[in-house]
């Protein structure tokens, strides 16, 4: 009788505790991919799921102290808040709508997800906490749901939900505390059927509400949303109306907006344009608007020589940016387009990329302006009337006679020698546009291009004011990408036998390609990584049936193996019932599997009323089969004894240590 | 393995030294002795004469630094010389009770089957309960209570055997065996000039002993183990050549004598080895033989150890 010491890193590990199961690992990372794949901008899921699963592989556990638990857990949140929730205080959507604010939530969660499965537990194993990750995931997929590109998430709701019911199987399965049976108790008992209820409730919401109700769902979530939008009279963007402003684009955000695939003739990319000026802004509203599906996609199919590529990866409240030479624009979506080009996608929120023919020419087939009503024609030539009766007088006298073509460019040599380019702009007081034109002031583009459409008319040439982005910065591979503080302002002008021209008064030193500083290298590499989701979601819309298909298929397996082995287990038994005492882990089973095999391979019977100690102790030279002898049975006796300690001692570290043997063992075979 | 654990295996490994001094070569007999102590239940040591149960018994006793009592047992002991009993206090014409042997920590009860059933069952309720009851007044008996028996085999001439329920509460049965020839020798030269019980000191205390006993009930038996336990048990009541099966407190002591044998080892959990290994000792001497399988050369301990054979074990 000797006892035998233990090491003291056995000693200090004995209380480590286990992972989480793998099971739950596996539904944790579906629903985090689901969300990774619904947003571009989370590369940083990409970490916390590599930690996840990195925890199954490491016995050291983060201490117990009231700084892990709240200390991180806050410092988390408040990280995520600053990181993610820019918002802006006069979007009214309502917070579960709000991509970004579910996002959040989502990340989170996954956060949290990490920090559990890295977190000490009992050494009795206590699995309480299991229930708590199994809710988590579902609310992290349910997360992940909110998003208007379903396809990726029909893929991975099956998965996520198969994996989520065989978790399930190791969170019935909770270990006992030492020794003494746990009284059932009710409130336990009524937590796991809530658990095990909601979670039902999430994966299966995620795959029959997102295929059955798709487009139920998405309308009601429209009508709420417009809802707010029209209580509140709130307005976005390029879409409604452009207000002349002091400072222009103050954030100068290197947020991209584009990414183009293609060669770009003219770096000016139409997104809405105005005819309408008053109290410094330019109109018309939305609403004003009449859209019509766009008869361009039809003729996309022709073809054509120059096919731009737009990927999106911002939203431009459904606009889509083209060259105003655009011929054709065709996408997966239906398109709509308005009379004076501006063309938007009737799926709003949607990402889809679309293609552009570029012929790189005014097209005055598309655009015959002769066929505008003289409403039209009156619109794009009325001078607007705040206007001072002198800024006419210049505009003649600066064009001077002759073709329109000709003016257009005396007006603008006009501009570009009277007007300095400033980014910033103060009208003393006065109405700003005749204060710009009259005292040779210096603004930016904004101001020329109105001016410009101002003058243009005056010498009686129709114009219309536009607003867009400046395509100058080239993306490698061919590729050009458009970034937030690219937008610009310029003028587009009627030649009659031509077309539509983009008429740029702005002097070259305030253009974008001027004016913004170089990029950082290392943002390249970000903006890459955050555009590897999007292209896996591509791929995922590409091959949807196919995977559709493929993730079901692997779901039924999975359940069907699982049923098949209970059976057998079921059937092994006698027919009896579940035993009356909990299963180990599956890990702990596998691997008393394999060392069974091993034994069997080597001809050692191992009745299963014998202990492998007891088997091996009563081996003899005679006896049949290759029994260990010497270093080998050393190293058998310590695998039954790491083995001894993970399934009776339930000691997480001990079964990587009685891995780690095994695996020295089935070598030697 | 803890600070307590530790305190534990020194606690045990002294009171080892302490006993090997004296019995030579019975490591077996000597940790199913520990295990009893430590499970908190008693030892019954039987054999045949001079093989050292005696001594064993007293060594232990001495060895642990609480109050030891001896009672030889014989055919006219009666209950109350072992329990204690009321006497008449002629100054106040009041009633006075002594307190008999069985008031101590140890309690050697020698040759316990040479007295009559009627002496043998006033030790049910000491045994179990840890106390005694006399003129319908409860007395609490010391901790830790600990009862070595000694008996002859129940063949030899002038013995009572043991009724079952008196078995039953003993939570070994230790058959010490003659020694090896080469420990026999031994015992002859180490008494040469002197016995060396009388070098014996006392190793652990009362409340070491009682904080052992707490530790041993701490260690994990999972699940499955317990199970073992059941069917194990189970087994023999099933068995037709048994009359009676092993009872509930005999699974009961199976699990605590495991767990302290676990515990010995250096484990803090459990293994169905542990259990295997306990099992003869625990259990047969809870049985009993049917007539036909006793005079048909049947041994309750071949019949546990079939049933072990027979008992899948939890992997």
């Amino acid at each position: 009788m000797n006892p035998r010491q233990e090491t003291s890193s056995e000693r200090s590990l004995i209380n480590s505790g286990g992972a989480l199961p793998w099971t739950l690992i596996g539904s944790a990372l579906a629903a985090m991919a689901a969300l990774y794949f619904s947003s571009n901008r989370f590369a940083g899921l990409g970490v916390l799921a590599v930690l996840l699963v990195f925890s199954r592989f490491t016995s050291w556990r983060l201490p117990r102290s009231i700084v892990i638990t709240y200390g991180v857990r806050g410092l988390i949140l408040v990280v995520l808040v600053t990181a993610m929730n820019r918002t802006d205080p006069q979007d009214l959507t309502p917070w579960y709508l709000k991509q970004a604010d579910t996002n959040l939530a989502g990340f989170a969660l996954a956060a949290d997800i990490v920090l559990r499965a890295w977190g000490k537990r009992d050494a009795a194993g206590a699995r309480e906490g299991l229930g708590v990750v199994v809710l988590m995931t579902g609310l992290l997929f349910a997360a992940a749901t909110n998003t208007y590109e379903r396809v990726h998430i029909q893929v991975i709701a099956p998965i996520y939900a198969a994996l989520l019911l065989l978790s399930l199987r190791s969170f019935a399965l909770m270990q006992q505390p030492t020794g003494r049976m746990r009284e059932v108790r009710g409130g336990l008992v009524l937590l796991r059927v809530v658990v095990i209820s909601l979670t039902l409730l999430f994966a299966g919401g995620a795959v029959y509400g997102v295929t059955q109700y798709e487009s139920q769902v998405e309308n009601w979530a429209m009508q709420f949303v417009q809802r707010h939008h029209n209580s509140t009279q709130h307005e976005i963007g390029f879409a409604t109306a452009t207000q002349l402003s002091t400072v222009f684009n103050p954030e100068e955000s290197i947020d991209r907006v584009f990414v183009i695939d293609g060669q770009i003739k003219d770096p000016h990319l139409r997104i809405a344009s105005f005819y309408f000026y008053q109290s410094q802004q330019w109109f018309p509203l939305i609403a004003d608007r009449a859209y019509a599906p766009t008869s361009q996609s039809g003729s996309f199919a022709k073809g054509g020589k120059n096919v731009l590529t737009f990927h999106r990866l911002a939203d431009t409240t459904d606009l889509l940016a083209t060259p105003v030479t655009a011929a054709a624009v065709g996408s997966e979506d239906p398109l709509e387009e308005d009379g004076s080009a501006t063309i938007r996608d009737t799926r709003s929120g949607s990402f889809a990329p679309y293609q552009v023919i570029d012929s790189g020419l005014p097209n005055p087939a598309k655009l015959n302006f002769e066929k505008l009503s003289a409403k039209s024609r009156g619109q794009l030539l009325a001078i607007p009337s705040e206007m001072d009766p002198q800024v006419s007088e210049i505009a003649k006298r600066a064009a001077g006679d002759g073709k329109p073509a000709r003016q257009l460019m005396r007006i603008v040599k006009y501009l570009q020698e009277h007007h300095a380019y400033s980014l910033s702009y103060d009208p003393h007081g006065a109405e700003p546009l005749n204060d710009f034109i009259l005292h040779g002031r210096a603004a930016h583009c904004q101001y020329f291009a109105s001016a410009m459409v101002v003058m243009a008319r005056a010498v009686g040439i129709p114009a219309r004011y536009v607003g867009g982005f400046y395509a100058h910065e080239p993306y490698g591979n061919g590729q050009t990408v458009v970034r937030q503080r690219d937008a610009h302002a310029w003028a587009e002008c009627w030649l009659d036998g031509v077309g539509w021209v983009t008429v740029d008064a702005t002097p070259a030193g305030g253009r974008p390609d001027v004016l913004a500083p170089r990029v950082p290298s290392w943002r390249r590499w970000w903006e890459k990584l955050n555009d590897v989701p999007g292209e896996i979601r591509e791929w995922i819309w590409a091959n949807a049936r196919l995977l559709k298909k493929l993730a079901a298929l692997a779901a039924i397996v999975a359940l069907c193996v699982w049923v098949v082995r209970r059976a057998r287990d079921w059937r092994r038994k006698g027919g009896k019932s579940a035993p009356r005492y909990p299963l180990p882990a599956e890990e702990i089973i596998e691997m008393a599997q394999r060392y069974e095999a091993w034994l069997k391979d080597r001809q050692i019977a191992c009745p299963p009323e014998r202990t492998w100690r007891a088997n091996l102790a009563a081996r003899d030279s005679k006896s049949e089969g290759h029994w260990p002898w010497g270093e080998e049975a050393i190293l058998c006796d310590t695998f039954m004894r790491a083995y001894d300690r993970a399934r009776f001692g339930s000691d997480g570290e001990a079964i990587l240590r009685a891995r780690d043997i095994l695996e020295q063992i089935e070598r030697r075979a | 393995m803890d600070e307590r654990t530790d305190s534990f295996v020194s606690g045990v490994q002294r009171l080892e030294a302490n006993l090997s001094s004296v019995i030579r070569g019975k490591s077996e007999a000597v940790r199913l002795l520990l295990i009893s102590l430590l499970s908190g239940g008693h030892a019954l040591l039987e054999d045949v004469p001079g093989t050292g149960k005696t001594t064993l018994a007293k060594s232990l006793a001495r060895s642990i630094s609480g109050t030891f009592r001896r009672v030889q047992f014989t055919p006219d002991l009666l209950p109350a010389d072992i329990t204690g009993s009321s006497f008449y206090k002629p100054q106040d014409g009041s009633f006075e009770f002594r307190e008999g042997p069985v008031f101590t920590n140890v309690l050697l009860a020698d040759e316990i089957n040479r007295t009559s059933p009627r002496t043998q069952s006033a030790l049910l309720e000491v045994m179990s309960e840890s106390q005694v009851t006399v003129d319908g007044k409860r007395r609490d008996l010391p901790r830790p209570f600990f009862v070595v028996a000694t008996e002859n085999p129940a063949e030899y001439q002038g013995t009572y055997p043991l009724p079952e329920a008196q078995l039953d509460r003993f939570a070994v049965r230790i058959s010490i065996g003659y020694p090896d020839a080469a420990s026999e020798l031994e015992v002859l030269f180490s008494q040469r000039d002197h016995h060396p019980f009388d070098d014996l000191q006392a190793v652990v205390g009362c409340e070491q002993v009682i904080a052992m006993q707490d530790r041993v009930k701490r260690v994990r038996v999972d699940p499955a183990v317990a199970d073992y336990i059941v069917r194990l048990v189970g087994c023999t009541r099933g068995d037709t050549r048994l009359r009676l099966g092993v009872s509930p407190r005999g699974s009961l002591t199976l699990y605590r004598t495991a767990q302290a044998s676990a515990l010995l080892d250096g484990r803090e959990f459990v293994t169905p080895d542990d259990v295997r290994a306990m099992a003869v000792s625990v259990l047969a001497h809870r049985v009993v033989l049917d007539t036909k399988a006793k005079y048909g050369g049947q041994r309750t301990e071949q019949i546990i150890e079939e049933a072990i054979g027979k008992t899948a074990v939890p992997r």
